[in-house]
């Protein structure tokens, strides 16, 4: 075979390179020899055979060459021969080479870092077979809430209707019929349970999905088996549960024994059948489902979900099952779109409100490859800007090492000068620049990869919002390494240009002379041009660093002064979840009376208040608004609602401006009453007095009308950054039944000094009541303020970063020029230029490249600021201050930088100089 | 410059020199020399082939399959390594063959062509 018998020369040639060679050589002696015997014979003196012999070989070292350049592995060998080479240059300097690797290392490091997460929030699918299949249903509609208690997330749409992923089971069941529109249908709904295993009781994640889910989705049992159909068949007919991974190693250390198992979740003994495949966590992108249940078990775990109503089953009034379809690949989405819809609608609009607008109310098929995904929402912004962000930086390392490499470059033209001199080819010297570079980056990419795999739990700690972080689970596989990969070649190849094209330059440019003439010639001017380029490239990337660090600083500062609207210290809070099990009427108001009571009671509390959200990071709470006597609006806009109680103005330190707040008249079953915020006011009532007006809301909560008694300062609500939204407050005993609250205690000392009697308390009135989100209403403040936290460190960082990386550069053109100019210098010294003139001359270069970088770079800032605007708070990205003092800043420092290869140029003596010359 | 034309001129010929290498082996093994020797009194002198063009090709073609050497003694003595035609070589001298018949001949009736 041909193939083998090159593949076998190829072996032969590498590894017997030895053994080789000494047969060419033997050959070709032979050969002459040989030529030389035949002339001897045929008379010819010796001295003069051989010397005929061999030209007429045309030299025995040119034959060899000849025939190693047509070898096998030709080119291999010589990479070899260029990598050996590259390392002892690199070896030769060792500074360079440390700060090389090291500027590359935290480039690429810092980008692997942010790639692992972003590759996570981005782009990672369920790991589920086939998940390009899957569609996730959504229903959309005007700005009326149509479907009337939605237990789950309802979201706006860009045209500011509203949009959710929950539906009733009556619809899921009218959807399955439709057969011929889709393959499967799986129904899932997470919620927290109790879940008690061998007398040890723990909230959990728990994922209630439909029997065929498993199935469906292609994910495999690790042990026992999966949810079946079988399982599904109706209201309690399956007990049973399979376990994710991590729940497996958690609470069983992956034994055997967990399947057969009997736990109790919210009191209801259930059968462990199985544990799912390791990576399955869920149908919620970066969920961390811990247990699978059937989804016809609702009423017996979660029997008091919404409400009163015991079974979602078969109620068509609650709507709170996500579904995702697989798609049959013959049937287009446009059609199983208009399928669906047409089923949703049949079977829901009877049992809606037909007062309301019901003409935008229709179903959507999203993508599902991500199943439930909150995950792209909350963090596709900041890891788009973060990857921006680190991709500058590792620009600018980049370029700042090009710099230093073609400074090094000059100084090696010698050599490259005398190896074209010798006979190397262009494409030969092309290689060798070449393949130092890519040693480099190949160095600065193995400790990238290192520092990124270091660094890949940092990222999302700091995203993490509290314990339960959905993103901690970042896989680091191959994806993050041929990312990794892909970056130091492409580094590699950037950086490496620049020298490769001044190592071209030196061709036959006479460069042999002396390196240093005053008369430098054309091509190396053109050589400090480029040089300099570079250096203004990186005092623009450096002033596009800078300027997004001071932003960001900025926002967080102005974000840390934002004017809350109520006192945030000394405020501790915490949330109390009573099992949904408990539920007889009246039992659980009776059971947070008795906790206002008690808590209240605590030594170093000075007053105490529940609310259904917490005013700041707890999201939002939204309800209807109508006032009795007006006309009412179709599809009006919903406005916010928070239950309270008492005590709430006065612990929270609101002022109440008209009117007065809840007071101890107002009793359970007093007349209802409200009071609103000054937007609400502002907003509804805005040449009336709104207090003695009356208004109704969302019948579930409230069935009859609620009297405003009063008007409270505005507060902020959701987040920092947002306008208070209208906002009414309930007096929460006068709703119908509470579920899980929010207590704040107003403490003296600091908050966390009356945690554990607060506990004790709580343990004393329910020892079953879990107490969670323990925090002060300082961390929960600042919580909220986490991306822009990590923006104003992480810009900070790179910007000091990218300020080391340009005065590097600088200081290493201007000693480069001043070094080249030496001459020249000396002879202007001798004409009578004073030192200080050369001072001045050198800083003036200095800072018309600082002034051009600044220029250039400010203006590039403004223009990308506009895409962050929306990430900042109380300055507009072309803040004028922040502008002119990171311009002001770039210069100091450019000049500062300069001043030593100024000095250096004022120093030189003439004599010596020209001398030297 | 200078090189690139060299290389294009090697490329036209190295078909030609394959081939005479090859029908130079023909009738048996033969040494460097031998085969430079050979070639000159198979093409009346024409083709003078100097070691440096050989040389490589020879090594070349061994790397390929086409030829397979041994050490031996050259006439006088000498050590020197002989060359044969292996299978894949016989082969390849009949295909080769084939085509420079072809070519050979649509260039003399291109060239007479008026």
């Amino acid at each position: 075979m041909a193939i083998l018998a090159q593949v076998r020369s190829l072996m032969r040639n590498l590894f017997l390179q030895q053994h080789v060679e000494s047969a060419l050589h033997d050959e070709v002696r032979g050969l002459v020899e040989m030529l030389t015997d035949e002339k001897v014979a045929a008379g010819v003196a010796f001295e003069q055979a051989r010397r005929e012999a061999l030209m007429e070989v045309g030299g025995e070292t040119q034959v060899k060459q000849a025939v190693r350049d047509g070898r096998a592995g030709i080119g291999l060998e010589t990479v070899w021969q260029d990598v050996r080479y590259g390392w002892r240059m690199l070896m030769r300097s060792p500074a360079f080479t440390a700060v090389a690797v090291l500027s590359l290392g935290l480039g690429i490091g810092a980008n692997t870092a942010i790639f692992t997460v972003a590759k996570k929030v981005l782009y990672d699918t369920l790991p589920v077979k086939e998940p390009d299949a899957l569609r996730m249903l959504t229903w959309v509609s005007g700005h009326e809430q149509v479907v009337p208690p939605v237990w789950g997330d309802v979201g706006g749409t860009e045209s500011g209707g509203l949009r959710s992923n929950s539906f009733s089971y009556p619809v899921l069941e009218a959807l399955r019929k439709q057969t011929d529109a889709f393959e499967e249908l799986i129904a899932f709904k997470d919620v927290e349970i109790t879940a008690t295993v061998d007398g040890v009781a723990a909230i959990e994640a728990v994922e209630l999905v439909s029997g065929n889910a498993f199935s469906a989705l292609g994910v495999e049992p690790q042990a026992g088996r999966v949810l079946q159909a079988s399982d599904d068949l109706g209201s309690g007919k399956g007990p049973v549960a399979v376990i994710s991974d991590g729940y497996w190693m958690r609470r069983f250390g992956r034994s055997h024994e967990a399947v057969g198992k009997v736990i109790a979740l919210n009191g209801v003994p259930v059968t462990i059948v199985g544990v799912s495949a390791r990576r399955f966590a869920g149908l919620q992108m970066g969920g961390t489902t811990q247990i699978f249940v059937p989804v016809t078990m609702q009423p017996q775990l979660v029997p008091s979900a919404q409400g009163g109503t015991t079974s979602l089953l078969g109620n068509p009034q609650s709507w709170w099952l996500g579904i995702l379809t697989r798609m049959r690949p013959e049937v287009s989405d446009t059609r199983a779109e208009a399928e669906l819809d047409t089923a949703m609608r049949q079977t829901a609009i009877p049992v809606l409100d037909p007062t309301k607008d019901l003409s935008g109310f229709h179903l959507k098929l999203e993508p599902g490859a991500r199943g439930l995904d909150y995950l792209h929402g909350t963090y596709a912004e900041p890891s788009y800007v973060l990857m921006a962000l680190a991709g500058l930086v590792l620009v600018l390392a980049c370029v700042n090492l090009a710099n230093l490499l073609l400074a090094r470059a000059a100084a090696r033209q010698r050599e490259i000068s005398t190896r074209f001199a010798l006979g190397a080819g262009r494409t030969r010297i092309l290689r060798q620049v070449l393949t130092e570079s890519l040693l480099l980056a190949a160095l600065g990419g193995a400790l990238g990869l290192a520092i990124g795999y270091a660094a890949r739990g940092v990222l999302p700690g700091l995203l993490a919002r509290d314990e339960n972080a959905t993103l901690l689970q970042v896989a680091f596989d191959w994806r993050v390494m041929a990312f990794t990969g892909a970056v130091a070649l492409g580094t590699g190849l950037l950086f490496g240009l620049a020298p490769a094209w001044q190592a071209m330059l030196s061709e036959s440019s006479g460069t042999l002379k002396d390196g240093t003439s005053a008369t430098g010639d054309k091509r190396r001017k053109q050589g400090v041009w480029v040089g300099k380029g570079l250096v203004i490239v990186q005092i623009a990337l450096s002033a596009i660093l800078l300027v997004g660090a001071g932003l960001f600083v900025q926002t967080l500062q102005n974000l840390g002064h934002a004017e809350l609207g109520f006192r945030q210290d000394h405020l501790l809070l915490f949330r109390v979840n009573p099992p949904r099990t408990v539920q007889v009427d009246g039992q659980r108001l009776a059971m947070y009376r008795q906790l206002e009571e008690k808590l209240s009671a605590i030594p170093g509390v000075k007053s105490m208040t529940m609310t259904d959200i917490a005013l700041i990071g707890d999201g939002n709470s939204g309800a209807t608004f109508h006032v009795t006597g007006r006309p009412r609006e179709k599809d009006a806009r919903r406005i916010q609602t928070n239950g309270v109680s008492r005590e709430f103005f006065q612990t929270m330190g609101i002022s109440i401006l008209r009117g007065r707040g809840f007071e101890m008249q107002d009793t359970a079953t007093s007349p209802k009453v409200a009071v609103i915020n000054q937007t609400l006011a502002r907003k509804y009532f805005p040449n009336e007095d709104p207090v003695g007006k009356t208004f109704d809301t969302d019948p579930e909560d409230f069935a009859m009308p609620l009297t405003i008694i009063g008007v409270a300062a505005d507060t902020k609500h959701a987040d920092l950054r947002s306008e208070t939204p209208p906002t009414f407050y309930a007096f929460y005993e006068q709703r119908s039944e509470p579920g899980r609250m929010m207590v704040a205690l107003r403490t003296e000392q600091d908050p966390v000094t009356v945690l554990s009697a607060a506990r004790a308390v709580v343990a004393e009135v329910d020892h079953d009541l879990p107490l969670t989100d323990v925090r002060t209403m300082q961390d929960q403040v600042k919580l909220t303020t986490t991306n822009e936290r990590i923006f104003a460190q992480l810009t900070s960082g790179f910007g000091g970063l990218a300020l080391v990386l340009a005065s590097i550069g600088i200081y290493g053109i201007m000693a480069y020029t001043v070094a080249r100019r030496t001459g020249e210098i000396g002879i202007r010294m001798a004409l009578g230029a004073r030192a200080g003139q050369v001072l001045g001359m050198v800083l003036r270069e200095v800072s018309w490249m600082a002034l051009a970088g600044v220029v250039v770079g400010v203006g590039a800032a403004v223009g990308l600021g506009r895409l962050v605007s929306s990430m900042l708070y109380g300055l507009k990205p072309s803040d004028p201050l922040t502008l002119t003092g990171i311009g002001a800043l770039l210069i100091v420092i450019a000049l500062l930088a300069g001043l030593g290869p100024a000095r250096r140029a004022a120093r030189i003596d003439p004599m010596q100089a020209l001398r030297h010359e | 410059m200078g090189r690139s034309e060299t290389a294009k001129q090697t490329n036209l010929l190295q078909g030609t020199l394959d081939l005479l290498v090859l029908k130079a082996l023909m009738l048996g093994e033969l040494h460097g020399l031998g085969i430079s020797r050979r070639i000159e009194q198979m093409t009346h002198g024409t083709f003078q082939v100097k070691p440096g063009s050989l040389f490589p090709a020879l090594h070349r073609m061994e790397e390929a399959g086409w030829l397979k050497a041994v050490w031996g003694e050259s006439e006088n003595n000498r050590k020197a390594k002989y060359y044969k035609l292996t299978k894949a070589g016989e082969r390849q001298l009949g295909t080769e063959t084939e085509e420079w018949v072809k070519i050979a001949a649509a260039m003399a009736s291109a060239l007479r062509a008026v």
